[in-house]
């Protein structure tokens, strides 16, 4: 429960505000600041001064869409990181996928079960707090010289900066747990791993460190644009990409393509003393129709795959 | 408007929390606002007038309606809204002739559905 959370939930439906503020009051939290359009919530945001923790956002609105005012949030740099929880009914599920590609962090389906709001207003909780304790960190970090003192694990799936193609490796799961067993099944996973990014964490500072994940998510961004895709930083120097399974990878010209995107960063790192940018590809894996848990069990098998473990020996490289 | 809500209350939000109890009338209101639209656009339709239009205004209608019915009690409702909603999204995406046609022959009699169902919350006899 957070009672200090400021919410803004956008929904052109006055009952709908009646019912979220209600069951939002009675879980613990503030009251939500309620907007009728897309446009009175993008003006209200468009004022860096006005804070809000996190937002809730109708994506079938009149006037600009949900989805179209979640694209236009994130074009807000003051918003990069505010958690956006789109709203749906059954059956708007169709557009989740647009709104996750452009930055939602989570959904929420209407009408709104008490429990269901209070576990995913939960989710969005220690998401803010988190995102708290890395802004804290980052500013630690650049005020103080004891820097390897402060920071995250290298397990962490932190957010990387400056990387507009990646998404928070939560909402990668959110997005995948809102398919269905057979449109999961459509869809493949693919893990990269930045070779001796153990080493880099424990040479560089964690802004150093998050810099280099970063570049390398660009990197993979800029080789799978003629894709549909989403890509998430998983923690441990690893990143997995979702791709459908439709367009099938060519793996080669991936580690082609990717070894010549990262070719760009060499001069730096060479300058920084720092080892070239190296990238492992894993195999591609899907979800089984029939196996439980296939969320977690495709993504981790995706990095099972480029870490070389559970069989999976295909494996390319790139850098 | 006002309603007289205690028989539709009886019974029916049994397992709902006790604020939708506190706010059910201005939900009521809200729903017979959106129940007249939703025979404006349907009358519309009848009368030959612009199809994808209605089609839009029906499906926006159910839309609301969807979104909140259960959280009254009004499962039921909420369903057939769904139905209605969907049937409106697949349909606009027709072209016009075959849009029209579906309008009529799919969406129409989900539509009565659902006015009965508005008819069993709204025009409950005292």
């Amino acid at each position: 429960m957070s009672s200090s959370m400021r919410y803004l939930a956008v929904d052109d439906d006055p009952a709908f505000h009646f019912v979220l503020t209600k069951t939002m009051t009675h879980l613990g939290y503030q009251a939500p600041v309620c907007v009728m359009s897309a446009d009175e919530a993008l003006a209200w945001l468009a004022d860096p001064q006005e804070h809000f923790d996190a937002i809730l956002l109708d994506i079938q609105m009149p006037g600009t869409s949900g989805i179209e005012a979640c694209r236009l949030i994130r074009d807000m740099p003051h918003r990069r990181d505010t958690p956006i929880m789109m709203i749906t009914t059954m059956n708007g599920r169709e557009y989740v996928d647009q709104a996750f590609a452009y930055g939602a962090t989570d959904y929420l389906t209407k009408p709104i079960n008490r429990i269901e709001l209070q576990a995913r207003l939960g989710m969005l909780d220690r998401l803010v707090k988190e995102q708290a304790h890395l802004r804290s960190l980052q500013f630690a970090m650049e005020s103080m010289d004891d820097m390897q003192s402060f920071g995250f694990a290298f397990e962490d799936a932190v957010a990387l900066p400056k990387c507009g193609s990646l998404i928070e490796y939560l909402a990668l799961e959110n997005h995948l747990l809102t398919l269905s067993r057979l449109k999961l099944h459509a869809h493949t996973a693919l893990a990269f791993q930045v070779v001796g990014s153990g080493s880099l964490f424990k040479r560089l500072d964690r802004v150093a460190f998050l810099d280099c994940m970063a570049d390398v998510g660009s990197a993979i961004a800029a080789c799978l644009k003629r894709q549909t895709f989403l890509l998430a930083y998983a923690g441990s120097g690893e990143f997995v990409a979702v791709l459908n399974r439709t367009e099938p990878v060519d793996m080669l010209e991936l580690e082609n393509e990717l070894a010549s995107e990262l070719m760009v960063y060499d001069a730096v790192y060479e300058s920084l003393g720092l080892p070239m940018l190296q990238v492992r590809i894993g195999a591609t894996v899907h979800s089984g129709l029939f196996s439980t848990s296939a969320v977690k069990t495709m993504l981790g098998r995706a990095r099972a795959a480029v870490r070389g473990q559970s069989g999976y020996q295909m494996q390319y490289l790139a850098g | 408007m006002q309603h007289d809500t205690r028989l539709v209350m009886t019974g029916v939000l049994g397992e709902v929390n006790s604020w939708a109890e506190s706010i059910l009338p201005q939900f009521l209101d809200m729903t017979a606002g959106r129940q007249i639209e939703l025979d404006v656009a349907r009358f519309s339709l009848l009368s030959g007038g612009d199809a994808f239009e209605a089609v839009q205004d029906i499906g926006r209608m159910a839309h609301k309606i969807a979104g909140t019915a259960a959280s009254f009690g009004f499962a039921a409702l909420g369903d057939q809204a769904q139905e209605v909603e969907g049937l409106c999204l697949r349909i606009e995406r027709m072209p016009p002739a075959a849009l029209a046609t579906a309008a009529h022959s799919e969406m129409l009699p989900a539509l009565e559905r659902l006015m009965l169902e508005l008819d069993l919350i709204l025009v409950t006899p005292l």
